[in-house]
């Protein structure tokens, strides 16, 4: 555990160090304040504006943190060699395939309070009063995070080139989203289609990450959010980004350098 | 077999706890329509629903206080003082885009439905607009309140209207549109104390020049009228 935790704190260091990083969360930080300039054009709904336009950019600039750094991590290493520094040494595949994830996802988590602090900053400053469902849109954005990081940590090993890479990712990200779109489309032709392709359908729904499952920050005017939804949304993104992991390990465990 | 067990270590949790988190949440769905325009399509995509509807509804508020195309610079003028008159055929779809968009935006429901029925007295689009929110809001009562005011306003009934409008303003969420209707038809029943005393509310609550410019002369109007001698002035 402690070969893990090593890894994982090099790996934060590494990312802190980036200069994409800072840019990054100024890029954040200037896109909340802007959503002052978005506010005023709507009219009464200032708040509601400055909310959702923070928030998006929040998980934005989150995400492409985490799938820049993911990719990037260990190809990067590969490429220079660098790695049989690493795995020369007795330490396993998977704890430093662990560690580094672990390190990626403390680096973006760190980003994004930095972001949500600023934000919150701003709206406590217009006059919004706290409410919890903020907090719980935050975590579960970060638990989209910890999918999209482990995804493109797999598809890293998998394609072994970057814009492969990032370009699996971002077509999972917006299948994830618009699965329930799909499946609403599936239902309306489903009679009309043959088994074999209703199989393929449900297959993909069920492999695919629902993206939808972790947005209540577009739900928030809904309200229909209780403790026991976001455990089970807690369960399912855990569940997903392990999955993600062991396969990924399996692709590290199997790979010759 | 690793490949073929890490494959149904994939499906494991879509599958179980997909199903438990899908059970409870009542997803908007079929958000695409042959209306739907590119930043509708995107935000859909990026999970970002929330946000094109904020940017829809930028543009309802731009088309409804914008000029129509139609009308002369002096009618839009007339227009702007009756505050929302006009014809704007099309409010309904821009609304209906909004909230097909985020099906939770119970202010554009609201400010949409009070703008076609009070403003250009579109009953029946107005009541199809809150049925829309209905729909997905059965619990929200501020739109079965709306409903049978605009009832009561359709049959020119406004002593049953106004109690339902009073209800209305009373509550959180209610735009200041609804007020400044509400303070027309005190006028048009000649109620003028609470007439002033809304318009006072009004100013106080926004800033805004297109509200305040109008409280600020109506209230200097109705001084007049009834020869108020009141602490409150329109700062």
């Amino acid at each position: 555990m402690n070969k893990i935790f090593s890894i994982a704190r090099y790996t934060l260091k590494e990312s802190i160090r980036n200069k994409i990083f800072y840019v990054l969360i100024l890029f954040g930080m200037i896109i909340v304040g802007s959503s002052l300039l978005f506010g005023a054009l709507g009219g009464e709904q200032v708040l509601r504006m400055i909310v959702d336009l923070g928030l998006s950019s929040i998980e934005i600039l989150a995400l492409l943190t985490a799938v820049y750094t993911s990719v990037t991590l260990i190809l990067d290493e590969m490429e220079t060699k660098t790695i049989y520094l690493i795995i020369s040494r007795p330490i396993k595949r998977y704890q430093y395939l662990l560690g580094r994830y672990l390190g990626v996802i403390s680096a973006v988590g760190i980003s994004m309070l930095i972001m949500a602090g600023g934000h919150l900053l701003l709206l406590l400053l217009k006059g919004w009063h706290f409410e919890i469902a903020y907090l719980f849109s935050l975590i579960l954005i970060f638990e989209k995070i910890l999918i999209v990081s482990a995804l493109s940590l797999f598809f890293s090993l998998f394609s072994t080139s970057v814009v492969s890479s990032i370009s699996f990712t971002f077509f999972f990200w917006i299948l994830g989203h618009f699965l329930q779109e799909m499946k609403f489309l599936f239902m309306k032709l489903s009679q009309s289609l043959p088994i074999s392709l209703k199989a393929v359908y449900w297959f993909l729904y069920y492999l695919i990450p629902n993206f939808q499952y972790f947005n209540l920050r577009d739900q928030l005017g809904g309200q229909n959010y209780n403790l026991e939804v976001l455990f089970w949304s807690f369960v399912y993104g855990i569940t997903y980004s392990a999955a993600c992991l062991v396969l990924a390990g399996l692709l590290f465990s199997r790979k010759e350098f | 077999m690793k490949i073929i067990l890490s494959g149904i270590i994939f499906i494991v949790p879509g599958l179980v706890l997909g199903r438990k988190v899908n059970s409870y949440y009542p997803w908007p769905q079929g958000l695409l329509t042959a209306q739907s325009e590119f930043s509708d399509v995107g935000g859909i995509l990026l999970g970002m629903r929330r946000l094109s509807a904020d940017l829809a509804w930028i543009q309802t508020l731009q088309y409804y206080g914008g000029q129509e195309s139609e009308e002369s610079e002096d009618e839009h003028q007339e227009h702007e003082h009756n505050f929302g008159g006009g014809h704007y055929p099309e409010l309904l779809a821009y609304c209906q885009r909004v909230v097909k968009l985020d099906p939770y935006f119970h202010y554009a429901y609201l400010y949409g439905a009070a703008s076609l029925a009070w403003n250009l007295h579109r009953y029946e689009q107005a009541t199809s607009l809150l049925q829309d929110g209905i729909k997905y809001n059965p619990n929200y009562e501020k739109f079965y309140i709306y409903i049978s005011a605009m009832e009561f306003s359709q049959k020119e009934d406004y002593r049953k209207a106004i109690p339902k409008l009073e209800n209305i303003i009373a509550l959180p969420e209610c735009p200041l549109m609804v007020k400044v209707i509400l303070a027309h038809i005190y006028k048009r029943e000649k109620d003028y104390f609470k007439e002033y005393n809304l318009w006072v509310d009004i100013a106080q609550e926004d800033k805004r020049a297109e509200y305040l410019d109008q409280a600020s002369s109506r209230v200097a109007e109705l001084k007049k009228i009834i020869d108020i001698r009141s602490d409150k002035s329109v700062k």
